[in-house]
């Protein structure tokens, strides 16, 4: 092991506080400024940068929770997580699965968590070309059956089961927010308009059509899906109103028939 | 041998693109953007350095290279380094000479490194590879520190200066953290500045810091002090005009705010050359 490599890692070992480490012994005692300060420094930063990290990535769950318990939990996953990412901007990326697994008995923080991670993926998801509504047009009777259709990457559809996202809703607004509390199973689409992350809850017959052109599905087996919901003459009408309005939403960034 | 001098300039911040787009357009020569801010799929931080750059010179200042880790270079980074100064075509590229962490982990942290030969000759091998991938000349800081190793055999501004030139790579001299590292070691930081190169010296940060006691911190979330206002001027007598910008990371002002200091930046320069 090279010398330096040695000491960095006991510098590391020392920052994380995870074991015991002979580092003070490699730096320069002062009568005034003795080494253990001199390591706590670091020591110290590293804690408040992550913390701070994780509140900016999660200001609604900080804001819910409170910064006392925000800190401890904050904590407890810098202890278990250490970064391995170049930018904090991707720190706290498995805090949702964490909190779901440690806090089972409170199911709307983990949710919180994920619905507010899943927002910040939307607000800086690849740049995509959307489709203009009018190109469907261009597509003949005999196309649209195998039509295929490319979403936006910011498009991500979810089931929670509690009220999260009403959460931070209020808390986003700065409204008074209402006691977190379990819901009967829903669905959520998250996705970016313009430059703004967006969401809405799906009704049953949306989710599932949505779900299957999202799985590379075509018009035909969307519509096939929505047959569960409505009767089959009214199905085409179905189908339209629902890719004109993901269209609207800027949704869709391509469609192509074999 | 310098990148262009761009004259005064400010870190961006999101809470500023609004203003630096509209009311204030134009108030400033040049912007310093974040690199790992703008390390991101899309969206609205890239939206906005896009039109920035229209308007402005853009440098990029990255925190993780990690110039004198242990772990290889992060080769994925460094790509990903390239592809955004390709984007947005940055005057130059800097980073920090420190070492962020080891055996994979970032503990997104500019942590100092002992200043011996060994550390130099792994230093000026690993900026070696940095310019050949980036192609272009690193620009790169002294940090603040808080500990001096034991091992050390060099001062600070020797271990700089060697790098710099053995590696042939541009300097951004810190104001504010020569300063805060003289009062946390008892050194001059007179004699610090007038012992780096003058031909080395691309850029120059001004920022604050919080004074704890014993020890000052750097903080990026207070006014620049007297202090390193003082020795700014120091600074512009031995290497003239240099490129130089406010960093401001915490407690944000209002744009108007930062351009006050910044002012005062312009002044100091304009009296030492009458001078």
């Amino acid at each position: 092991m090279s010398p330096l490599l040695e000491l960095q890692r006991m510098f590391q070992a020392d920052v994380l506080g995870a074991q015991p480490s002979s580092f003070a012994t490699e730096v320069v005692e002062h009568p005034a400024k003795p080494a253990a300060v001199r390591i706590a420094i670091y020591r110290d930063a590293y804690r408040i940068r992550l913390r701070e990290a994780l509140a900016s990535n999660y200001p609604q769950l900080k804001r819910w929770a409170g910064d006392e318990t925000f800190d401890a939990i904050a904590d407890a996953y810098i202890d278990t997580h250490p970064s391995h990412q170049p930018s904090v901007r991707w720190f706290g990326d498995t805090l949702a699965a964490v909190l779901s697994h440690s806090l089972p008995a409170q199911p709307w923080i983990g949710e919180l968590a994920q619905w507010e991670w899943l927002m910040s993926l939307a607000f800086d998801a690849v740049d995509r070309a959307t489709l203009h509504p009018g190109r469907l047009a261009e597509f003949s009777a005999e196309q649209w059956p195998e039509l295929q259709f490319e979403f936006h990457p910011s498009v991500h559809c979810l089931i929670l089961r509690t009220n999260a996202p009403a959460l931070y809703k209020a808390l986003s607004e700065g409204h008074t927010v209402a006691a977190p509390s379990h819901t009967h199973e829903m669905q959520w689409l998250i996705w970016r308009q313009d430059l703004t992350p967006r969401y809405r809850s799906l009704d049953p017959s949306e989710a599932g059509a949505l779900r299957v052109v999202l799985d590379n599905g075509t018009f035909e087996s969307m519509c096939t899906a929505l047959c569960e919901w409505y009767p089959e003459e009214d199905v085409p009408m179905q189908a339209a109103s629902l890719l004109r309005e993901w269209l609207d939403a800027q949704m869709i960034c391509s469609a192509a028939s074999p | 041998m310098l990148f262009p001098h761009l004259g005064f300039g400010l870190g961006v911040r999101p809470e500023h693109y609004e203003a630096l787009l509209g009311e204030r357009l134009g108030c400033v020569s040049w912007l310093e953007a974040l690199t790992e801010n703008y390390l991101v799929p899309g969206g609205r931080p890239l939206h906005y350095l896009e039109r920035l750059r229209a308007h402005y010179p853009i440098v990029l200042h990255g925190v993780s290279l990690s110039i004198g880790g242990s772990d290889p270079l992060n080769l994925e980074y460094l790509k990903q380094v390239r592809t955004l100064a390709e984007r947005c075509k940055p005057a130059w590229i800097s980073d920090h000479l420190c070492w962020t962490g080891v055996d994979g982990v970032n503990l997104h942290d500019l942590l100092p490194l002992p200043y011996t030969e060994a550390t130099v000759r792994h230093v000026v091998s690993r900026i070696d590879e940095v310019q050949h991938r980036l192609g272009r000349r690193l620009v790169l800081e002294n940090v603040s520190s808080y500990l001096t190793y034991a091992q050390s055999d060099m001062s600070e501004w020797e271990f700089l200066t060697e790098i710099a030139e053995r590696a042939d790579c541009l300097l951004l001299l810190d104001i504010n953290n020569v300063y805060v590292s003289s009062i946390n070691h008892d050194f001059d930081p007179k004699s610090y500045l007038r012992h780096i190169p003058v031909q080395r010296v691309q850029q120059f940060h001004l920022a604050g810091h919080r004074d704890c006691g014993t020890f000052l911190i750097d903080t990026h979330d207070e006014p620049v002090c007297e202090a390193v206002w003082e020795l700014y001027s120091f600074a512009l007598g031995r290497f003239g005009p240099v490129s130089t910008m406010i960093e401001r990371d915490g407690n944000i002002p209002g744009v108007e705010v930062l351009l006050e200091e910044l002012q005062r930046a312009r002044e100091i320069e304009r009296e030492i050359r009458a001078a």
